[in-house]
C-alpha cells in the first residue's frame, strides 16, 4: 500500500536535460508514447489559477484502478498533454461525465473492444478556447482538439490505472485513444444543438462523453433526404456491430452539407432520428450464430423472441440514436458506432 | 535534478477485505453468474453438475448478466449474497 | 471466485485489489475460451472443477 497521501499530488525528483526527462516518463509509462510537457510546480499552479476549485477536490475515481482524480492531477495531466491553462474546466466536466453510472468506464477501460471516449464541445466556449468543429475537426492541427482529448486520454491512463497490455486489454486499440475530441459546428446546423437537445441553455457550456468503436467515412452526393437517409442506414447495418447484439447508442456526424439535404427534405433532428432508426434494421439471420445467441439472450426481453428472420433495430429506440453536426464543406458524414453498454453524458463546463 | 509532479493516483486506501475460506463444499450452495461470453453458460453447467455429483453441493443457483461488459444488477447481487456460500463469476474471452 | 481466461489473469488481479478483495481466488482456463468445442468445454470444466474445490478450501 502506497503512504502517498490520497489527494495531494507528489513531486518527485526527474532529470534536468528534456530528452532524459521525457525518456523518465516513458519508463515510468507516464505517457501515451508521445512526449509531454514537464508538469512543473510553476506550470500546474498556473492552470490551477483558471478554476476556482480546491486542487485538493476530488473530482471523481476513475475505473478501473479509481485512482482519485482531484483538481491538482487532472492539472497535471493536462500540463503534460500541452493544454493551455484554460482548458482545464472542460477536463473536469469531462472527468465528472465519464465517471457518471451511465458511461460504464469500467467496462470501456477494461474491455478488448476498441472503444475511446470521444469529447464532444458545445456552447460559446468551443468558440472562446478555439475547438474544431469544422474542416479537419477529428483530425490533426487545432491546439485544443489535440491536447484535450491527449489530455482525457492520459487522466483514463494514469488515474484510473488502464495500461495498455495491463488493465486496459483492447485487441487493437484505435487512433482515437491518442485523442478524440471536437466542437459541433453549431453555427452550420439547421437543428437545435446537441446540448440544448439535451437539456441545457444555448449559452451553457457542456461537454458530452462518448464511447465510440471507431469512425467510417461515409461519402455521398445525394442530394434528396430519402436517398441519403437510404445509405446512411445501410453504412449502419453491419453483422459485427456491438450496438445490434446489446442495443447500444450509435452515433452519426453529419456534415453540414448532408445536415442541409436533411432539412430541406423537411426533416428535424428527431425525424432524421426515427428514420435512420427504422431504415437500419437488421437481419438477425446475417450475424454469426453465437452472436445471434448472445442477441437472444440480451435482447429477448425487448424485442421477444429473435429468430435469424428478426430484424433487430440498432438501439432500444430512435432518440438512442445520436446526431451531431460537425465538419467542414464536403459530401462526408461519419459513422461512430458504439461500445454499446455505455450511455452518452453530457455535463456543463463551470 | 529539477521537481516535476508524479501524474499517477494512488490505489485508495480502500479496506482490503481478507478472503473467507468456504471449505468442504458438502451440503453448501453455490451460484454462478453468466457473464455473457461464449461457453461459459456451458461451463458454468458442467461445473455445476459436478460440483453436485462429486463435491456433494446441495444447492446450485445461476442467474445471467445481460451483457458481459455490464455489471449484474443488483437484484441478482444481493439474492446471491443472500443465499449462497460460494458465487462463481467469469472474466476473459 | 472469478474463472477467468489466461489473457485476463492480470486484469482479474489488480481489479481485485482495487476493489478491496486482493484474494479474490481466480480458477484459470486457457485462453481463448470462447471458441473451443463442446467437448473441449466439457473436459475444461474437470480440469477447473477441482480448482474451485480447492481454492474454495483454501485458508
Amino acid at each position: 500500500m502506497s503512504a502517498a497521501p490520497l489527494t495531494r499530488a507528489m513531486l518527485v525528483e526527474a532529470p534536468d536535460d528534456l530528452d532524459e526527462l521525457i525518456e523518465f516518463f516513458h519508463a515510468r509509462r507516464w505517457s501515451d508514447g508521445l512526449p509531454i510537457v514537464p508538469p512543473t510546480r510553476e506550470r500546474v499552479e498556473r492552470m490551477l489559477s483558471c478554476t476556482t476549485r480546491k486542487p485538493d477536490e476530488v473530482v471523481a475515481n476513475v475505473a478501473p484502478g479509481f485512482g482519485a482524480a482531484t483538481v491538482e492531477r487532472i492539472a497535471i495531466n493536462a500540463v503534460m498533454a500541452g493544454c493551455r491553462a484554460d482548458y482545464l474546466p472542460v477536463l473536469i466536466a469531462a472527468t465528472e461525465a465519464m465517471t457518471a453510472k451511465e458511461f460504464n468506464l469500467q467496462g470501456i477501460q477494461a474491455t478488448t473492444n476498441p472503444v475511446a471516449v470521444w469529447l464532444v464541445v458545445n456552447g460559446p466556449i468551443a468558440e472562446q478556447l478555439g475547438v474544431n468543429g469544422g474542416m479537419n475537426c477529428l483530425g490533426q492541427g487545432t491546439v485544443a482538439n489535440a491536447t484535450l482529448g491527449r489530455a482525457l486520454r492520459l487522466i483514463l491512463q494514469n488515474l484510473g490505472g488502464a495500461i495498455p497490455g495491463e488493465m486496459d486489454r483492447a485487441t487493437h486499440g484505435q487512433p482515437g485513444k491518442f485523442s478524440f475530441c471536437c466542437a459541433e459546428n453549431e453555427a452550420q446546423s439547421p437543428w437545435e444543438a446537441l446540448h440544448v437537445e439535451r437539456g441545457f441553455k444555448r449559452d451553457q457550456s457542456t461537454v458530452t462523453v462518448i464511447g465510440a468503436a471507431g469512425t467510417h467515412n461515409m461519402n455521398t452526393h445525394a442530394k434528396d433526404a430519402d436517398d441519403l437517409i437510404r445509405v446512411i442506414a445501410d453504412t449502419m447495418a453491419f453483422p459485427t456491430s456491438n450496438d445490434y447484439w446489446i442495443a447500444g447508442e450509435p452515433w452519426i456526424i453529419v456534415s453540414p452539407e448532408h445536415a442541409e439535404v436533411l432539412h430541406a427534405g423537411g426533416l428535424s433532428k428527431a425525424d432524421v432520428k426515427r428514420r435512420l432508426w427504422e431504415a437500419s434494421k437488421m437481419s438477425a439471420g446475417r450475424m454469426a450464430k453465437i452472436e445471434l445467441a448472445r442477441t437472444q439472450t440480451a435482447r429477448s426481453e425487448e424485442l421477444g423472441p429473435i429468430t435469424t428472420n428478426t430484424l433487430l433495430p440498432v438501439s432500444r429506440g430512435p432518440e438512442d440514436v445520436g446526431i451531431l453536426v460537425a465538419g467542414g464543406p464536403g459530401t462526408h458524414s461519419v459513422y461512430v458506432a458504439s461500445f454499446g453498454d455505455a450511455r452518452a453524458v453530457t455535463r456543463e463546463i463551470v | 535534478m529539477t521537481q516535476v509532479y508524479d501524474p499517477t493516483a494512488p490505489i485508495p486506501e480502500v479496506i482490503q477485505n481478507l478472503r473467507r475460506s468456504v471449505g468442504d463444499l458438502t451440503g453448501k450452495v453455490v451460484g454462478f453468474i453468466d457473464n455473457a461470453k461464449p461457453n461459459f453458460n456451458l461451463l458454468a453447467d458442467d461445473i455445476a453438475e459436478l460440483l453436485t455429483s462429486r463435491y456433494g453441493v446441495k444447492t446450485i443457483i445461476k442467474r445471467a448478466k445481460r451483457g458481459a461488459s455490464m455489471p449484474a444488477t443488483e437484484q441478482v447481487i444481493d439474492e446471491l449474497a443472500a443465499q449462497c456460500d460460494l458465487v462463481v463469476t467469469g472474466s476473459g474471452d | 471466485m472469478t474463472v477467468v481466461s489466461h489473457a485476463f489473469v492480470g486484469l482479474g488481479k489488480a481489479q481485485a485489489r482495487a476493489l478491496g478483495h486482493p484474494g479474490l481466488p481466480l480458477a484459470v482456463i486457457p485462453h481463448p475460451f470462447g471458441s473451443r468445442t463442446r467437448d473441449e468445454v466439457r473436459a475444461l470444466a474437470e480440469q477447473c472443477v477441482g480448482e474451485i474445490a480447492k481454492l474454495a478450501a483454501a485458508k
